[in-house]
């Protein structure tokens, strides 16, 4: 019969990633209170991604996981990258062809008879 | 270089080994279990991307109403609400490592912690349901929505999404909940075998990825513009 | 036959046990493949019969067989039904289920009930869609649309799309349990590149299975969400933007095309090199070229959007990169050809249809980058062109070839050959009538017919008649080897371990296999595609010796 072993990470760092986690709700919610313009939006993107990244590492286990579940951990973010980033590149370029000129050009003189 | 501290534990394989016929050992079973999760993970994360990309792009279309939206938010509970989960996830990833180290009493009333924090979060959750219910903005057809104006079609986008984006969070909690429950009922029952480990193991995956939803849910619904300008 | 005969044959999986409950529980991913085989050949059969209909009333310029909104209903049963239900799982489903463990050298896959709850879903699903259909249809074409979807049709939407929905789950569970049982489920020895070409395509197949069908998930939901609770998430009305349901279906959509199409890939690439008797000309490139197309497909899918608003800066990428696809489909068919060359080439009739599908999936590939490009597809966008080319893809590659693997595979399935004349027939009638129907549709779309329409004018007549002319042979074909088939499981003669002489595991293990595959786990030590100099049938050809004397 075979032994499973598994890496298990120790309770110290289980709290220590909990602790961290709660840190960062804490600064996530001071920094919405600063006024940073655009940045309030990725400073709320970043911190929420750290926080998914110590969830996904330590209580997820994926730092002392295989290399196969690296990848199929890592395959659903990389694939919503394709997603979003193609879909965004369609909404964020629309603009500058609609509101081109078109309207400008159509304006013609109309002689009077 | 930084590293996190761990312990190689055993798992112990003693008990009767239930190694289904198509398997050739235990170790294949717990490798392909644990692989076949995560691939359900994957699904799991591109069902909710598609509507954080409908967010996302709506967003850029309305960033007033958007920040507006975001202020009618209770920040407070909101707040609350993300310690909850965050602390359940504390309790089920030590529910995991109880049931590696075959601590059955600690794993059972880990997992029953995490339970009763699964049901707390959905309680606030309830709580700030019916207060938007009770504010009128609910915009739903036919259901009288409170804010007039110009920017109410962004708004009506914005709760579209918050409802839609934490009701299915909500309801993957409510199928979180009953497999900890399942799982519960079982441990109290009968002994720990060398493949529970990896079921509360897989278990704990899935409770882990609904709350990074939450992670992100959060601060794009609250915080959006708590204060100051909107600049987008 | 007497009772000391049937005693005397050994156990396999169809005479393990004969009841009804038996296959409707099993737990046997080759019992579950023969009842996918079941469905999808009724779903081919009933989206067969509504492109008869739609054929037949485009036989006259004039609405004169059906009206408008049933000819809508038509098309929509057509292609719902075939893509769905037909299309997607064809191969997977069947010859996957069927194949991938014993390709592996185990004993089942790694999850058999989800496997079989995947049959149900898949089931679920498509009873749900004829149900819509039979209670008053759906107009809305196969893609759904918003807001015409969400909003305005009067039809059945909703089941529709619940049935579509529910049968993405079962694609989902395929997907997922091929990977897992590709990763851990491989016999001693099987190393990556001694797998077969076939396992190489179905896991790309089944990536793209788990990573896109969600995102239809989510799209047909918010659609259902729309239109039942009537919030605005498309609907311009409303606040929303119906190109963004265009984006998530054709983020799933487009790739759909591969998990049709890769898997057919994956059997050519096994028919090309059994009856050419030699390993695949460049085997690793053609498994490489697997997952290219897997990744590159999800790259592409604005190609569908060009003319429909979409940011043409976006749409420059998306034509950019749907050119990119042409390499790696390009890698796989000129590496077929290469595997030909000078090589013995036997003419049975799985290599006859592997034949029609390089021929036919060349030409559908090629009509392709005219799509993929912006100023072309302004011209022939929405037209009979884009109807012929996606139909030489997926008739023309994914039918030829799911005919071809279900012929090769055939004996081994049931453990009885298939009439030899009979089936060279068909797959030739199939190859004629194919043709027939749908090369006039590329004429017809070039010179402005646009699809969707029934009523067209005068001078596109000719060409119709010729398509609806060949659509009655395609359907004589097709009916050949439903019959022939279905008959030669009961007298066909009794087939041999491996009647092809190829290599591979599953040809090691008696036809039909026993229930659990293999006496002993098989242990590889070769290469795949290793024939030896006993296997090559007739030694080099007549003709290559000539020149060698020659010279």
């Amino acid at each position: 019969m075979s032994q499973i072993k598994t890496k298990v990470p120790s309770l110290t760092l289980n709290i220590a990633v909990y602790a961290a986690l709660l840190f960062l709700l804490a600064v996530t919610v001071w920094a919405s209170r600063t006024d940073l313009g655009y940045w309030n939006f990725v400073a709320a993107a970043g911190i929420a991604s750290l926080k998914a990244s110590l969830i996904v590492l330590f209580f997820m286990r994926v730092y002392y996981a295989k290399p196969l579940i690296w990848l199929a951990s890592g395959a659903g973010f990389v694939w919503l990258a394709i997603l979003f980033n193609l879909v965004v590149s369609d909404y964020l370029t629309r603009s500058r062809v609609q509101s081109a000129p078109v309207h400008e050009t159509a304006v013609y003189e109309v002689p009077d008879r | 270089m930084f590293k996190p501290a761990s312990q190689l534990v055993e798992v112990r394989a003693d008990g009767a080994a239930r190694v289904a016929h198509q398997f050739v050992d235990a170790d294949q079973q717990h490798s392909a279990a644990e692989l076949g999760m995560w691939l359900f993970l994957a699904t799991e994360i591109m069902f909710f991307g598609a509507f954080f990309l409908a967010y996302l792009v709506y967003r850029e279309w309305y960033p007033v109403a958007f920040a507006m939206g975001s202020r009618q938010m209770d920040v407070m509970l909101g707040t609350v609400n993300t310690g909850v989960l965050l602390t359940s996830s504390l309790t089920m990833a030590l529910a995991v490592r109880a049931s590696e180290m075959s601590q059955r009493r600690w794993m059972i009333g880990l997992l029953v912690a995490t339970l009763l924090l699964g049901m707390v979060f959905l309680g606030i959750k309830g709580l700030e349901y019916y207060h938007k219910y009770a504010e009128h903005l609910v915009p739903f057809a036919g259901w009288t929505f409170a804010p007039a104006g110009e920017q109410r079609t962004g708004m009506m986008e914005f709760f579209n999404l918050y409802f839609l984006m934490t009701g299915l969070h909500a309801l993957h909690m409510v199928a979180g909940l009953v497999m900890l429950a399942l799982l519960v009922i079982v441990a109290c029952r009968s002994p720990l075998r060398d493949s529970s480990s990896i079921v509360v193991h897989n278990v704990g995956l899935y409770w882990h990825f609904v709350d990074l939803v939450w992670v992100y849910l959060f601060p794009f619904f609250y915080l959006v513009s708590a204060s100051g300008s909107v600049a987008m | 036959m007497n009772g000391a005969v049937i005693t005397t044959r050994k156990r396999n999986y169809l005479n393990a046990s004969y009841t009804v409950r038996s296959w409707l529980l099993t737990h046997d991913h080759k019992r579950i493949g023969l009842l996918y085989l079941i469905g999808v050949t009724f779903f081919f059969v009933i989206g067969g019969l509504a492109a008869a209909v739609v054929r037949l009333e485009l036989m006259t310029p004039r609405g004169d067989l059906t009206e408008s909104e049933t000819y809508n209903k038509l098309f929509t049963m057509h292609g719902i039904t075939m893509t769905f239900f037909f299309l997607i799982p064809a191969i997977p489903a069947v010859l996957g289920n069927f194949l991938v463990p014993l390709m592996l050298g185990a004993r089942d896959l790694a999850f058999p009930r989800l496997n079989l709850l995947s049959w149900y879903l898949y089931m679920l699903g498509g009873l749900m869609t004829m149900w819509a259909i039979l209670a008053g249809g759906v107009d809305t074409g196969w893609t759904f649309y918003t807001p015409y979807s969400s909003t305005y049709s009067n039809t059945y939407v909703m089941a529709t799309a619940v049935g579509v929905f529910v049968a993405g789950f079962s694609s989902i569970l395929t997907g997922l349990n091929f990977i897992v049982t590709t990763h851990q489920m491989r016999c001693p020895g099987l190393t990556w590149f001694r797998l077969p070409l076939f396992i190489w395509s179905m896991y790309a197949a089944s990536l793209i299975m788990v990573l896109a069908t969600p995102v239809l998930a989510a799209a047909l939901l918010l659609v259902g969400l729309e239109r039942g609770l009537g919030i605005g998430i498309f609907d311009p009305a409303m606040g929303g933007d119906p190109l963004l349901f265009q984006h998530l279906f054709w983020f799933y959509a487009h790739p759909a095309v591969y998990i049709m199409v890769l898997p057919a890939f994956g059997v050519i690439s096994e028919l090309v090199a059994c009856f050419s008797r030699r390993r695949p000309f460049g085997y690793a490139f053609i498994g490489y070229s697997s997952f290219a197309i897997a990744i590159l497909g999800f790259l592409v899918w604005g190609h569908h959007m060009f003319v429909s608003g979409q940011s043409v800066y976006a749409g420059l990428i998306f034509s950019l990169l749907s050119f990119l696809v042409a390499i790696p489909s390009g890698i796989k068919v000129f590496n077929w050809t290469a595997t030909l060359y000078k090589a013995s080439i036997s003419w049975e009739t799985p290599m006859l249809y592997a034949f029609g599908f390089m021929g036919l999936f060349t030409m559908g590939g090629l009509t392709g980058l005219f799509l993929a490009c912006l100023a072309i597809d302004v011209h022939v966008h929405d037209t009979y062109f884009v109807v012929a080319h996606f139909h030489y893809i997926m008739v023309g590659g994914t039918v030829m070839a799911f005919l071809g693997g279900i012929h090769f595979w055939w004996p081994k399935m049931t453990g009885r050959m298939y009439p030899e004349s009979w089936a060279r027939l068909s797959a030739i009638l199939i190859f004629v009538g194919f043709n027939l129907t749908f090369f006039p549709q590329f004429i017809l779309g070039y010179l402005g017919m646009p699809r969707r329409y029934h009523i067209y004018p005068e001078e596109f007549q000719v060409l119709n008649v010729m398509s609806s002319a060949g659509a009655s042979i395609l359907g004589v074909g097709y009916f050949f080897p439903l019959t022939y088939l279905v008959w030669s499981m009961f007298y066909g003669a009794v087939a041999p371990e491996n009647p092809f002489g190829h290599t591979g595991l599953e040809w090691q293990t008696a036809s039909p296999p026993p229930t659990d595959n293999f006496e002993q786990i098989p242990v590889v030590t070769q290469e795949a595609y290793s024939f030896g100099p006993d296997d090559a049938l007739r030694g080099p050809s007549e003709e290559v010796i000539s020149i060698v004397q020659a010279s």
